[in-house]
């Protein structure tokens, strides 16, 4: 157990020996972008293996309907993936669910209406009302926080509670209020 | 009374009270949009205290306007997104044997949207197959309006198959070579070896040639839109990195292309058209050479699509 002077002077100490000397550009590397390239196919096993390493990803079409399906099942999302199809020059845009039409399930208000909800988180932080998406993003986690989902989360879900399609909303609502106490919201979308 | 976003060169002009036009969608889509719209609603509402509000414009597509107008996209629902430049869609169907590949595949087509925005982020709590999905925090910058996608391929067995194999055949011989089943003699060369093994003789149907071709376009310039929004998107977020995702160790003149073009080399003119074997283990994309898009020969232009 370290005092707060203790902490202070350590931490000190640890971010002189991180800066770099002026020869090497006095660490203004941590404020760079790094480009790289990979092969798709080890792509496709790093995002599993070492999923820390990736962050913007940058490829071709039929690489890209690969890797982004692939990626939202690693992360449980198939049902609550958002996409968006962007024209940064004319500045067309359309957010759309990236699921199917589920046709059985039609009129039932079953279903998981995640896809959508998030598609039009990604539309107001390109439109830059930023505060109303950062609510859905709050919502959404205090929602699922409190184990309150659809049928498609609830069945692999330990104690969860099942709710309708309408109802998940209305929960999303519920914890935008942040009464739920549960973490500050963090913008991972951000500017689109 | 409700506004247009407008789009300016400083930006994305939103005022306080845009018209959005939605599409429902269909199957589940209704049920979807009820909830969803709710949410954006009181986000908004909640977030602008009233000083903000969107006005949604319904316009349709799929089952329900074809349906109510017997089209499955009215000239509207696409003037609509012009016009009012931001919108958003539920699912919809794609219609069976209809002149429309896909309704999502046509307006993307029409407005030219070249960018296909997937984030990947992990809701704590939501069930994974993997033991650490919160690690995932990736947006993905798909090329939306080219490569194999383009949709200019020709069925096996069919004319416009047969052009453009005769094509390959008069203009690159040495190409046409390295197709596996391009001609009437490797097929029966083929067949023969299947007999010696004890396969019965098929009819001389058979034994023609059914190789569907397909058509990869990648530009310098369509590379150059996608990476330079997929850098500016990190820039503007504080991201950490951009990875270029290819196969260009084996695709050396589309995929391989798509990393030099992203790397601010523009198509070399002096590459030699076709030659995998050539360079073992330092790809063209290690070896950016540096020429000026204005002396590169223009591209040859590519079959319109059928």
């Amino acid at each position: 157990m370290m005092t707060g002077d203790q902490k202070k002077t350590l931490i000190a100490e640890v971010e002189k020996a991180l800066k770099l000397w002026p020869t090497h550009g006095e660490g203004k590397w941590k404020k760079m972008l790094l480009i790289k390239d990979t092969i798709a196919d080890i792509t496709l096993q790093q995002v599993m293996t070492r999923a820390k390493d990736f962050d913007v990803i940058a490829t071709m079409n039929l690489n890209g309907d690969y890797l982004s399906d692939a990626l939202a099942a690693q992360v449980g999302g198939i049902g609550i993936a958002p996409g968006a199809n962007i024209n940064y020059v004319t500045g067309h845009a359309i957010f759309e669910a990236t699921h199917g039409t589920a046709p059985k399930y039609a009129n039932l208000d079953q279903v998981n209406p995640g896809s959508v909800i998030l598609s039009g988180e990604m539309m107001l932080r390109y439109m830059g009302w930023t505060e109303a998406a950062d609510l859905i993003i709050h919502g959404i986690e205090g929602a699922i926080a409190a184990k309150t989902v659809t049928y498609d989360f609830h069945r692999l879900m330990d104690g969860a509670t099942k709710l309708k399609c309408s109802e998940f909303g209305e929960a999303i609502i519920k914890h935008m209020s942040g009464a739920s106490g549960s973490s500050k919201a963090k913008p991972a979308m951000a500017k689109v | 009374m409700s506004d247009r976003i407008t789009m300016s060169p400083k930006g994305l002009q939103v005022p306080n009270n845009p018209t959005i036009p939605f599409i429902e969608g269909d199957g589940t889509g209704p049920d979807i949009w009820r909830s969803s719209v709710k949410v954006f609603d009181a986000a908004v509402e909640k977030a602008y205290g009233g000083k903000k509000k969107i006005t949604w414009k319904e316009v349709l597509a799929g089952e329900k306007a074809f349906n109510k107008t017997n089209n499955w996209l009215p000239d509207e629902t696409l003037a609509a997104f012009r016009e009012y430049i931001v919108g958003i869609k539920g699912p919809l169907t794609t219609p069976i044997g209809g002149g429309i590949r896909s309704l999502n595949v046509a307006l993307r087509q029409m407005l030219d949207l070249y960018v296909c925005l997937r984030p990947v982020m992990y809701f704590k709590g939501v069930p994974s197959p993997v033991k650490k999905p919160e690690d995932v925090n990736m947006v993905i910058f798909r090329e939306n309006t080219e490569d194999i996608y383009a949709g200019i391929e020709y069925a096996g067995g069919t004319a416009d198959a047969q052009k453009c194999l005769e094509f390959l055949e008069k203009n690159f011989p040495k190409e046409f070579a390295k197709i596996r089943f391009g001609t009437k003699e490797k097929v029966a060369a083929w067949d023969k070896e299947l007999q010696n093994i004890g396969m019965p003789k098929r009819d001389a149907d058979h034994n023609k040639v059914f190789c569907g071709i397909g058509f990869k376009p990648i530009s310098y310039h369509g590379t150059e839109r996608l990476v330079h929004s997929a850098i500016s998107y990190a820039l503007k977020n504080n991201r950490r990195s951009v990875t270029l995702v290819h196969k260009g160790n084996i695709m050396k003149f589309t995929e391989g292309a798509f990393v030099s073009g992203a790397m601010k080399s523009p198509p070399n003119s002096s590459a030699t058209r076709s030659s995998p074997s050539a360079n073992p283990g330092s790809s063209a994309t290690r070896n950016p050479t540096k020429i000026s898009p204005q002396k590169t020969t223009p591209a040859p232009s590519i079959p319109a699509t059928k």
